[in-house]
């Protein structure tokens, strides 16, 4: 009886800062998102006129469509990426782990400044990425001034960054992976993509699910490199929902307006998260 | 599992110094205080907090820069003082004075000893946010009700500020002060003259916008001085553009260009757009004026510089090299140069001979101006303290220092020539672009709505930079950007009506 009251204890207080911190400013944002206010006169509650001109904001819509694309882009790009790195740093080679802390450190790196680097990559006169491209006899865009390629770039920096954290968890998922299982596959006779196919891959589901739930989740809420590396253009090519929301939020003072999208944003999130989830018992073994 | 489970506890009971149960208690107890410790804070503004951090947090991981600023504001609120406004000056008074410019840092910190020292109860503490983030502070101070009691304002934010009420009414204090209006820059007053026509913050410096030029690429391209052709009376748009021209040479990285034309207002297209006798709002304010002629033969002699006679670096090679540097490194011959930049360039360039002089003359001399100026937060307890140190740097012996140390052109009209000791020779151009010059005006009112320009302006800034990067990438032309941001700038105007 002491030890659960103990452990209520122990569950209440962090409980309690995620209700103040996280749960109650949730709630808070449903709510400004029925006023309307400029944080230099006083609120006025409007319902859900935010509702209906979130409806009909072409911007809105075009920020939900480059946020839908960087989505499909960044995330097979990111997933795939850190598919390929867990499995070429599962190897027992001597020195592996430096290779593995070296993979994981744009994920620690400060996004500023790894957008910052990358922006001097991607310039169109002396970058790298268009030098690299020149010796291949292909004449690289003005990357970040175009508005057919902007997206796209910030997408590859995107992915290169969280590549690392998702390796470092489908890693972790091969590594559960009994190895008599590969030889009892080897014994019957299946190759190395077969074995890929039929062991690794089923296996490593639960650790593939999570990886999509996060990075799906990261996706759609990219906003520091957009911030640092295009600020929405060029001709809001690269403009995204959260950029969309702090725009409103910060710059234009319309905070229940701001609100409004950010509970849009939310839902949607939260529609797809769950249905990931119900998805997960078509293709996810947890064996 | 079982017998694990046994064997770890025997081995910490055994061990007789820590019990399990005195670990968890200690733990809990820790966990407990540094809660309450981190919640403290908020505890005394607790209400106004939650609406900034709400909409910073709404999304389902919050964008983790702006989640810092509202708490950042709320261990504000908490550390500002609350001591009474001392009738009689006896009791000690700690004024917060809030700007943007660390650079300013020697000036005003000097102007607070002087106070100081004829004020002894009065002491003055500097805050500095970067200007990105200074104005957006001062609202979410505003809204949580303790902001600092004297602050840097620009015109855009004085005038959103001034309808917001969040300021204090100093008309009538200045005239007790004896400050009259005549001591002022006419154009500076302009700028900031609020809605029922008086004023509520007090302008110290302004910027205004000259030509700057190489003089040593200008001897070997054998082509006169704008400050010649001035004296001629030939210092026009034409004279600019073959200037320009004969200017630009070599290629590659090796090309340096004669003038540059730069997607921003202030020191690019307001300037042109005025000087050629356009406005970017009508008179009452209900509609932009951008898609006017005026503006787009402004916007069209910038468009062929960069695009036809190339003799501009397009918007994004200066993502390569900046303005400055450039100008620095004589890649850049020619550039429209405020008085803010007198600093950097008397700094930075070193081998070359450099001069300024009135920006070329279209229908009109008429350049763009700005001007800073002082606001008292309008519910300060230290109101009266406030207002006398705004009073006191707004003295002449205090306006000099930011003319002395080439920050800008003091406000008062007494003490301009604090601004003009060379270098460059010809300083006194940038006072002499004062007269007539004109603002991105925030402040008149607007027709029926009332809602000042201030309020609107990031979005309308916003939509203009874009539709411009157009124009200058060479993707939309003239014509159709304007007819473009037009409509969404006076779709943004309807929308944001009161």
């Amino acid at each position: 009886m002491r030890q659960a009251a103990v452990g209520y204890a122990f569950l209440g207080l962090p409980l309690l800062g995620y209700v103040v911190f996280t749960i109650l400013p949730v709630l808070g944002a449903f709510y400004l998102g029925l006023l309307r206010w400029d944080l230099l006169t006083e609120p006025r509650f409007v319902g859900l006129d935010n509702v209906v001109r979130l409806l009909g904001d072409g911007k809105f819509w075009n920020a939900l469509k480059n946020t839908a694309v960087f989505c499909v882009g960044s995330v097979p790009l990111a997933i795939g990426g850190g598919l390929v790195l867990a499995l070429l740093l599962n190897q027992r080679l001597p020195g592996i782990r430096v290779f593995r802390g070296l993979y994981y450190v744009p994920y620690v790196t400060s996004w500023v400044a790894v957008a910052l680097v990358w922006s001097w990559l991607f310039d169109r006169d002396y970058g790298l990425v268009n030098l690299a491209l020149h010796f291949v006899g292909v004449t690289g865009p003005a990357w970040l001034s175009d508005p057919r390629w902007a997206l796209p770039a910030v997408m590859v920096v995107f992915a290169w960054k969280w590549m690392g954290f998702y390796a470092l968890i489908l890693l972790a998922g091969l590594q559960n992976i009994p190895p008599t299982l590969y030889d009892a596959a080897a014994i019957d006779g299946a190759g190395a993509w077969a074995r890929f196919r039929h062991v690794t891959l089923p296996l490593l589901s639960p650790a593939t699910f999570f990886v999509i739930v996060t990075a799906l989740i990261n996706a759609l809420n990219v906003f520091d490199p957009i911030v640092v590396m295009t600020q929405g253009g060029p001709n809001d090519s690269t403009q995204t929902l959260v950029k969309y929301i702090v725009d409103n939020a910060f710059q234009f003072f319309q905070i229940g307006y701001a609100s409004a999208i950010a509970a849009a944003t939310f839902l949607l999130v939260l529609a797809l998260t769950l249905g990931q989830n119900w998805l997960q018992r078509v293709w996810v073994h947890y064996e | 599992m079982a017998d694990e489970f046994v064997q770890t506890r025997s081995v910490l009971t055994s061990d007789g110094r820590y019990s399990r149960r005195a670990a968890l208690r200690v733990a809990l107890g820790l966990m407990g205080a540094s809660l309450l410790a981190a919640c403290a804070p908020s505890a005394q503004a607790p209400a106004p907090a939650a609406p900034p951090t709400a909409a910073a947090a709404a999304p389902a991981q919050a964008a983790p820069t702006t989640a810092a600023k509202p708490t950042a504001a709320a261990a504000a609120a908490a550390a500002a003082p609350t001591t009474a406004p001392a009738q009689a000056s006896k009791q000690p008074i700690k004024l917060r004075y809030a700007l943007w410019d660390e650079s300013f840092l020697p000036i005003v910190t000097g102007s607070f000893k002087d106070f100081t020292a004829k004020n002894p109860s009065i002491t003055v503490e500097p805050e500095i946010v970067p200007f990105d983030d200074h104005f957006t502070k001062l609202q979410r101070e505003f809204a949580g009700g303790n902001a600092a009691d004297v602050f840097h304002l620009n015109a855009a934010w004085a005038a959103a500020f001034a309808f917001g009420k969040q300021l204090l009414p100093i008309e009538d204090r200045m005239a007790k002060a004896g400050l009259k209006r005549d001591d002022f820059i006419k154009e500076s007053l302009d700028i900031y003259d609020h809605l029922d026509g008086k004023l509520y913050v007090v302008p110290f410096y302004l910027d205004s916008m000259g030509f700057a030029y190489n003089q040593d690429l200008l001897a070997k391209a054998k082509v006169p001085t704008p400050k010649e052709l001035q004296a001629q009376g030939k210092w026009d748009w034409n004279a600019l553009r073959d200037m320009a021209k004969e200017l630009t040479t070599g290629d590659g990285p090796e090309r340096v260009h004669g003038f540059l034309a730069q997607n921003d207002g202030q020191t690019g297209y307001f300037n042109f757009i005025f000087a050629n006798d356009g406005d970017l709002w009508n008179a009452d304010r209900t509609k932009t004026t951008l898609d006017a002629p005026p503006a787009m033969e402004a916007l069209q002699f910038m468009a062929d510089l960069i695009l036809k006679d190339k003799t501009s670096p397009d918007p994004q090679s200066l993502q390569t090299q900046a303005k400055l540097p450039r100008f620095y490194d004589q890649r850049l011959a020619t550039f429209m140069a405020g008085s803010f930049n007198v600093i950097n360039l008397r700094k930075n360039i070193k081998d070359f001979a450099w001069d300024v002089t009135l920006m070329p003359k279209g229908k009109k001399q008429v350049g763009f101006i700005h001007a800073l100026a002082h606001g008292i937060y309008g519910k300060s307890p230290n109101a009266d303290a406030a207002w006398e140190l705004v009073n006191f740097m707004t003295s002449p012996e205090q306006v000099k220092k930011w003319g002395v140390e080439g920050v800008g052109v003091p406000a008062l009209k007494s003490q301009t020539s604090a601004f003009t000791a060379p270098p460059p020779a010809n300083i006194q151009a940038f006072v002499d672009a004062t007269n007539g010059a004109k603002a991105n005006r925030q402040n008149v009112e607007i027709g029926k709505t009332g809602v000042p320009m201030g309020v609107r302006d990031p979005i309308v800034t916003a939509s203009r930079g874009k539709q411009i990067g157009e124009i200058f990438a060479g993707r939309s032309t003239v014509d159709e950007a304007m007819k473009a941001l037009a409509t969404e700038m006076n779709k943004a105007l309807e929308e944001t009506k009161a």
